[in-house]
């Protein structure tokens, strides 16, 4: 009963007209912000704080938190429409996104990213109504090796079940990892391969690789390929998902929302992991997997429920302990730190309508956005009639002012160069560059985790396998690779056999 | 319909492009104008320089009616935005707000790209902080000399989380450790963020926190605070004891932000600049702000704030050897 006074409480404060107001504005932003690489929710926040002054905290709150879930809508437009990751974690919208645009679905794929986003977003905003007391103390049971047991199993699965060669995609998994070392080391302040440069201390941003790997790679591929660059202009066929679309893809949104919000509550996990594992498990349930990476709607549905419920249910630790699980969250904390608010758990007490009211508005948030998404298909797929000829320059110089935004200079750009060329060799030998993005982006957190881990350890390795949350991942690890062993195994023992 | 709505998106993609590459002038164009300072925070958005920057913006405006920038330019342990102020114009139109990692730079990196004394002008303290140690509250002690005794009782098996090697929490807990003689684990972590879920979580033992941050778990019980590391009570925390008061004598570690400008920049602007920072910083709109965020008021002239930020590159230094703590 108390729940459903709260809920009530909530939607009365996020539907009063200027918050209603705030929260679309915040969405409208977002999403543009979402579509051009670079220029993150983080900056944009940051630039948009001297507006915050001026409103109420709770305000100020509903609107930033919406140009934080509008970016992650926003983000997997351009991975669809040219195969630009907006966000880290639509790097895996690109796969199949990507390929139903050249198809001529890019409508489809793209009112299914909204479908499912608003989906998983639903049903976060209830979970975190309901449960966030009660996730976040299982939530502070993960440990630095739980952390890291979780991390290896994800990266583990990825490469396994990537196409191609099993060898070509671990080896491009280990190179992400060592990408992933350039920069500062944490515990000792030591520089790794930064070959004297200070821009690299912090280490490659992702963007770059993003864009160069992904994007721009693509982009010379086309060109090398005069055939092939009208050829999604003609074939659009419709804008919105057929009945069949919509039932191969309601099963993958509920599981992609599940594991999206299991992540989602972890503080420490980053942004990629959920929806890469929701991808991986959709391909390894799928009747049909040799459709995923050829335009499988399952593909792009479940990992962006997935997305969109692990950055909703991050909002958890935020909200319930005042931890924040990105440094857009941090943002928020400094906002109602220079209120004079202290996050934490005393917040649902003392600014009552401030919590109920942005949880409300999450929802609320979401809805803008499907209405805000849905029409704008329509416009985004026109996008793709544009010739070739002025479609690229302009994409290029999305990217290169994208780019710049991230440190404001142009080091990143060189960054990219080469990241292009390496992008444009790889495609040609057929590695994939996914599992090279996601030990990439798993990196800082596996290593972190190691060393933090053995050092709680006192140098003990066995600290992995007896814990138990960290001992039943090892577990899943070790069963999904003897799974993937075997068919192989039996293959070859068929061919000693003959 | 098509047609129609193609047009629309390209005269959004159109605006879009102007009012980024717009954006990017202005930031700078400040340098040409007299009238806008701009900024720099070597920390990103969010950070506690980059808040206490924005109220020292915020404050610029509503004291003197004048418009600062923040430029972040996050990176390199704060030496990529200080270097990009020790090269920029000497017109005090660019300025550098940083924390007292600027005074711990000079030991940790013997490269530095720029001369940490010779490069900059110094033009005011902004103000000063300190942490808050903070122990999980199913450990069994209550105040800091029982926590010593505890930790004697047990060395080597305490943990410590901290932002990583050299910030303020870090400094905090190593000066502790070596005067009170204590043997505890450091636990570096990439942000206070994670440094407190742990320690929350029972991964870790101990930490030392801006009380601010920890105000409201403290609040629900589920953190104990047990000693600040300034020379005064926290205003966030007026009941809890300082840590020379609660058994280590002669203990302090303050850390500060402080604001500073290209070296040849001329007199008469550092005197103006000064003036209008003095005006700033002893405004109640500002001394207001630090009191609720948990910041102590400081403001000082150009000279006095030479003068305290070389006795800290010293006193970080020693510091910094004697705990053996190295940049690379």
């Amino acid at each position: 009963m108390e729940v459903f006074h709260n809920l009530i409480y909530g939607l009365s404060v996020a539907l009063s007209l200027e918050n209603l107001a705030y929260c679309f504005i915040g969405c409208l932003i977002g999403t543009v912000v979402g579509v051009l690489p670079g220029i993150g929710p983080l900056a944009t926040i940051a630039m948009l704080l001297p507006i915050t002054f001026k409103l109420p905290a709770t305000t100020a709150i509903i609107m930033l938190a919406g140009i934080y879930y509008g970016a992650q809508y926003g983000g997997s437009t351009t991975s669809i429409l040219v195969n630009l990751p907006g966000e880290t974690s639509s790097i895996i919208t690109c796969i199949d996104g990507y390929q139903m645009a050249r198809q001529g679905r890019g409508g489809p794929a793209l009112a299914i990213a909204a479908i499912a986003s608003f989906f998983a977003g639903t049903v976060c905003t209830v979970i975190i109504f309901l449960f966030s007391p009660p996730l976040i103390e299982m939530a502070l049971k993960f440990g630095p090796a739980d952390y890291f047991s979780v991390m290896l199993m994800g990266l583990v699965i990825a490469s396994v079940l990537t196409e191609g060669e099993l060898l070509n995609s671990l080896a491009m998994s280990v190179l992400g990892l060592l990408l992933g070392c350039v920069g500062m080391d944490m515990g000792a302040g030591f520089e790794r391969f930064t070959f004297g440069y200070v821009e690299l201390t912090e280490g490659i941003s992702f963007v770059t690789v993003a864009v160069g790997v992904f994007a721009v790679a693509e982009i010379i591929r086309n060109l090398s390929n005069p055939s092939e660059q009208e050829s999604f202009t003609g074939k659009l066929t419709h804008l919105l998902p057929t009945k069949e679309d919509l039932k191969r893809c309601a099963a993958p949104i509920v599981r992609g929302t599940a594991l999206g919000a299991f992540f989602g509550v972890l503080p420490g996990t980053g942004p990629a992991i959920a929806s890469f594992s929701s991808y991986m498990i959709e391909k390894k349930l799928s009747k049909d997997p040799s459709r995923f990476g050829h335009g499988a709607i399952e593909g792009v549905a479940g990992p962006e429920a997935a997305n969109n419920a692990d950055a909703q249910c991050k909002f958890i630790p935020m909200l319930t302990l005042g931890i924040p699980a990105s440094a857009t969250m941090g943002l928020f904390l400094g906002v109602l730190m220079m209120q004079g608010i202290a996050p934490g758990p005393t917040v649902m007490v003392k600014n009552p309508d401030l919590f109920w009211g942005v949880i409300a508005s999450m929802w609320v948030g979401n809805l803008a956005l499907l209405v805000l998404n849905l029409p704008l298909v329509g416009v985004w797929v026109n996008i793709l009639r544009v010739p070739y000829r002025l479609l690229f320059p302009a994409i290029m110089l999305f990217c290169g002012i994208g780019i710049y935004t991230i440190s404001n200079s142009t080091f990143d750009h060189y960054l990219t160069i080469i990241f292009t060329i390496l992008g444009f060799i790889w495609t040609k030998l057929r590695c994939s560059p996914v599992p090279l993005m996601l030990g990439f982006v798993l990196e800082p957190l596996l290593e972190q985790n190691l060393r933090r881990a053995l050092l709680l350890s006192r140098g003990d390795p066995t600290v992995f396998f007896t814990r138990p949350i960290s001992l039943g991942f090892m577990i899943a690890t070790i069963l999904v690779l003897v799974m993937m062993a075997i068919p192989t195994l039996r293959k070859r023992r068929g061919q000693i056999v003959d | 319909m098509y047609h129609k709505g193609m047009k629309w998106s390209f005269l959004c993609v159109v605006l879009f492009v102007l009012s980024v590459i717009w954006s990017v002038q202005a930031v700078d164009a400040t340098a040409a104008t007299t009238s806008v300072i701009r900024l720099v925070v070597p920390f990103t958005p969010g950070a506690g320089t980059d808040l206490t920057a924005r109220t020292v913006a915020n404050g610029f405006k509503e004291v003197l009616g004048k418009t600062v920038i923040i430029d972040n330019r996050p990176g390199g342990n704060t030496r990529i935005g200080t270097s990009i102020v020790a090269k920029a114009a000497p017109d005090g139109n660019t300025l550098l707000i940083t924390n007292f990692t600027h005074a711990s730079n000079p030991t940790l990196y013997k490269d530095l790209p720029y001369d940490t004394e010779k490069d900059f002008i110094p033009i005011s303290l902004v103000n000063g902080y300190a942490m808050m140690i903070v122990i999980h509250p199913d450990l069994p002690v209550k105040t800091l000399s029982e926590l010593i005794e505890y930790a004697k009782s047990k060395p080597g098996q305490l943990n410590f989380s901290t932002p990583g090697a050299g910030t303020p929490p870090h400094l905090s807990m190593e000066m502790l450790k070596s005067m009170a003689g204590l043997d505890i684990v450091h636990v570096p972590y990439p942000g206070a963020s994670q440094a407190i879920s742990d320690l929350l979580g029972k991964h870790v033992q101990v930490s030392a926190m801006s009380p601010l941050a920890i105000k409201s778990l403290v609040e629900t019980g589920k953190l104990r605070a047990i000693a600040f590391c300034a020379a005064q009570r926290s205003p966030v925390f007026p009941g809890i004891p300082t840590v020379a008061e609660a058994g280590v004598p002669g203990y302090e570690l303050l850390s500060w932000h402080a604001l500073f400008a290209p070296a040849k920049t001329p007199k008469n602007v550092i005197d103006r600049l000064s003036q209008d920072a003095m005006k700033v910083l002893q405004s109640p709109a500002v001394t207001k702000k630090w009191d609720e965020m948990g910041y102590l008021s400081k403001a000082s002239t150009p000279g006095e704030t030479a003068a305290y930020v070389s006795s800290e590159i010293k006193r970080l230094g020693k510091l910094l050897t004697s705990l053996n703590i190295k940049g690379e």
